[in-house]
Formats: C-alpha cells, sequence, structure tokens
C-alpha cells in the first residue's frame, strides 16, 4: 500500500530531476534521435592539429600553443606548450581512459587534471550517441548523457555549433566552435563561466 | 658477405661523420671565449625562428620572432609569426602581452620559472659553464663547437633532460639553443641577423 508520505517523497524527486534538466531544453518536445553525432573537428588522424591558446583566469592571462593529434582509434594525443616551448601538459586520452604523459608541477592539481580531462573528452569525442533531441527554429538540439552530467550538442545546418556541459540542471562549461567548412575549426572558445575561466583557441594553419 | 659487412661497418661509422669530442685544449679555449663574450656583452638584439618538435606531430611548430637582452637579467622575447605574443624576464617577474592583453607573474613564487628563466638568461650569452648544478659536455663540428648541460637536480631533470648551446668556433657566439625533454621533444632556437652591444633603450622591456 502506498502512503501518502512515499508519494510526497516520489512527486517531490520527480520535481528535482525535472528541475536539474537543462533550462535550455525546457519546453521544447523532445524527439527520439536518429543515429550517432559526428564532430569532425578531431578527427582526420592525418592532420595536426595547432591551435594559438588565449587562457584567462581571472584576472589573468597566459599564451601558448596546443596540439592534438588523433593517434588512433578513440585515442587523442593533446600537447600543451608556453610562450618558450616548454610543456605545460601532455595529456593521451582514450575512450575511457586519461593519461597525463607530463604536467608542470604548478598545474599537477587534482581539479585542474579533472577540468583538462573534462575539457579534451567533449572536444575530441567523435561519435556521441544522443538520447533525445529538441527542434528549434536555428538549431537542433541533440542530449548527451555520458557518466557525470550531461552534454547538450546544437547544430546548425548539420554543422556542429556548440556544445553546452551540464551538471545538475546548471551550465558548467560551453565550446563554441567557428568553422567556415564544417570540418576544420578556425576558433573555438571554452567558458567555464563559474570558474572564470576562459580559453580561446586559433588554429594556425 | 663482403658487401654486406662494409653495408654494416659504414652504417656504424656514419652517425659520427663529421664530429668528434673536444680536445681538453679546445674546451678550455671555447669557455675562455664564452666568459670573455659574457663580460663585454651589454646588449644583445636578434631574429630567431623556433621549431617546437613534438614526435607525434608530422611537422614541427615554427614560429618567428625578435629577442632583445640586455645586461644584467632582462630578456625580451617578441613572437611576430604566426601570432602576436610577448614575454618579458625582468628580475624575477615574467611580463606576458598576449594580443593587447597584459600579466604578469612572479616567478620568485616557483622555483621551477625561476630556474627557467636564469638558463634563458644564461643560455642567450652562453655563459652557462658556471652553473654547478648540470653535467657538461661536448662535441666538435666543422661548422661549430656543442655543449650539452645535463641537469644534476631530478627536480629540474623531472622537465628537462637537457639544454644543448651551438657555439660559432671563431666568435663564441651562441648560434643555437635547444631544450630538450626527458620525452625527447625538444623546442630548437636558432638565432640570426645579431647585433652586439648596440643601443637599447630600457623602454623595450617596459610592459
Amino acid at each position: 500500500m502506498v502512503t501518502s508520505r512515499t508519494l510526497f517523497l516520489i512527486s517531490s524527486l520527480l520535481i528535482f530531476v525535472w528541475s536539474c534538466a537543462p533550462s535550455r531544453t525546457k519546453g521544447l518536445t523532445p524527439q527520439q534521435p536518429m543515429g550517432e553525432l559526428w564532430n569532425p573537428y578531431f578527427s582526420d588522424a592525418a592532420k595536426d592539429y595547432v591551435y594559438q591558446v588565449q587562457m584567462t583566469y581571472k584576472t589573468h592571462n597566459f599564451g601558448g600553443i596546443l596540439a592534438i593529434k588523433k593517434i588512433g582509434t578513440n585515442v587523442h594525443r593533446i600537447v600543451c606548450t608556453g610562450g618558450i616551448g616548454n610543456t605545460l601538459f601532455d595529456l593521451e586520452l582514450k575512450a575511457d581512459n586519461a593519461k597525463f604523459n607530463q604536467i608542470l608541477a604548478v598545474l599537477d592539481r587534482k581539479p585542474i587534471r579533472k577540468l583538462l580531462v573534462q575539457d579534451f573528452t567533449v572536444l575530441t569525442q567523435e561519435n556521441p550517441r544522443p538520447t533525445r533531441s529538441y527542434l528549434q527554429k536555428n538549431n537542433d538540439i541533440f542530449e548527451v548523457n555520458p557518466k557525470q552530467g550531461k552534454l547538450l550538442y546544437f547544430m546548425k545546418a548539420n554543422t556542429l555549433d556548440k556544445i553546452e556541459r551540464y551538471h545538475w540542471g546548471k551550465m558548467e562549461a560551453s565550446y563554441q566552435f567557428r568553422s567556415p567548412n564544417g570540418i576544420q575549426a578556425s576558433k573555438i572558445e571554452v567558458l567555464h563561466p563559474k570558474k572564470g575561466l576562459s580559453l580561446t583557441l586559433t588554429a594556425l594553419d | 658477405m663482403h658487401k654486406l659487412f662494409w653495408f654494416f661497418c659504414g652504417m656504424l661509422v656514419w652517425p659520427t661523420f663529421g664530429q668528434d669530442p673536444m680536445t681538453d685544449g679546445a674546451i678550455k679555449e671555447l669557455k675562455h671565449l664564452v666568459s670573455k663574450n659574457a663580460q663585454d656583452i651589454q646588449s644583445i638584439q636578434s631574429d630567431f625562428t623556433q621549431y617546437k618538435h613534438l614526435d607525434f606531430l608530422s611537422n614541427d611548430i615554427v614560429t618567428h620572432g625578435k629577442m632583445w637582452f640586455k645586461t644584467p637579467d632582462r630578456v625580451k622575447w617578441q613572437y611576430t609569426e604566426p601570432y602576436t605574443y610577448t614575454l618579458i624576464f625582468s628580475g624575477d617577474r615574467m611580463h606576458i602581452e598576449d594580443q593587447g592583453k597584459k600579466s604578469s607573474v612572479d616567478m620568485g613564487a616557483s622555483k621551477q620559472f625561476q630556474k627557467l628563466n636564469e638558463l634563458i638568461v644564461n643560455s642567450v650569452r652562453g655563459d652557462m659553464f658556471g652553473m654547478s648544478d648540470f653535467e657538461v659536455s661536448f662535441m666538435a663540428y666543422p661548422e661549430y663547437y656543442e655543449a650539452t648541460f645535463r641537469p644534476k637536480d631530478k627536480k629540474i631533470a623531472h622537465y628537462i633532460a637537457s639544454f644543448v648551446l651551438s657555439f660559432d668556433r671563431t666568435t663564441g657566439m651562441v648560434q643555437e639553443v635547444k631544450m630538450i625533454e626527458p620525452s625527447s621533444d625538444y623546442t630548437r632556437i636558432v638565432f640570426t641577423n645579431r647585433s652586439i652591444n648596440g643601443d637599447i633603450p630600457d623602454a623595450i622591456f617596459d610592459q
């Protein structure tokens, strides 16, 4: 027999879960998505992806070079160097494993490692499988549910335009792509509004 | 069989052709020349090309710029291609200008940065022979001498395997600096159009 207390708990839980859904999709009608998405921006194993990095953390600015290469199926190597070429971090990302080959002592903190792994996992994941999709006037929005949090992929004219990462319904990071050809990103802007951290990647080739 | 034998002999000899360990006399002479240069040099202005080699990339990342050095410890690196970026090392501080955005880092707070700065300033002048925390080995090539500095300190060795300086055989001036990381990836900086003891206004190092 279901008591009123149990009913209250279930309905509270449902309200709580609903409130954790990203606000961007509230009011939109979910649809069943078809197949996988395609993030092409770091998918060509024959290409060196080299970007100038401008990082702003609160009032500090840093710069350097970021090199990303796909070195195997679902494996990417990511190296960021400082102004005079010294390696800041060297990360190898596999489908469900991340390994730092090298990281500068000042960056070797658990939250920083976690942030780097999260960001580059989102940026390099090629074929995320959405669980829902939503149609908007200018965007098709696809919801992907990885182990932690929730990702929304915004597609414009079948080109990946933006990704937003949510945790408990609140946006933690956004990844905006500028791509003239829909294959290579000439500019990527990563924002972590809560942390006051932003990264701008500008393609060097 | 004979041909195969000589082929393998050739392969063994080939990699070291044109390079020899320096004699004690030549090492002493080079150290004297470099030390004299370091005393005489008040300023250096030079163009540079930087090659960042990462084993997993198909091509090196190439950047160009200008470098200024003024005694005792001010160095400015201005990258001009393919992007603009400026680093100024002055005393314990590192100033950064990145497309109009300026910031400053106190290197005194990080021994790692402090050591890196010391290495950079000394390597630009070539005057690293006084640094007791490195083991040095020498090679002579037809066009230049090469000195390899390997850190004795494990903490430094964790991020720099060696610094390799190439010296002009006649002038003792540094032609190239190569910073090799433990992974074998390296940064190679080649200096060109160098001007010694020209007038460099202090304002060049203003942030």
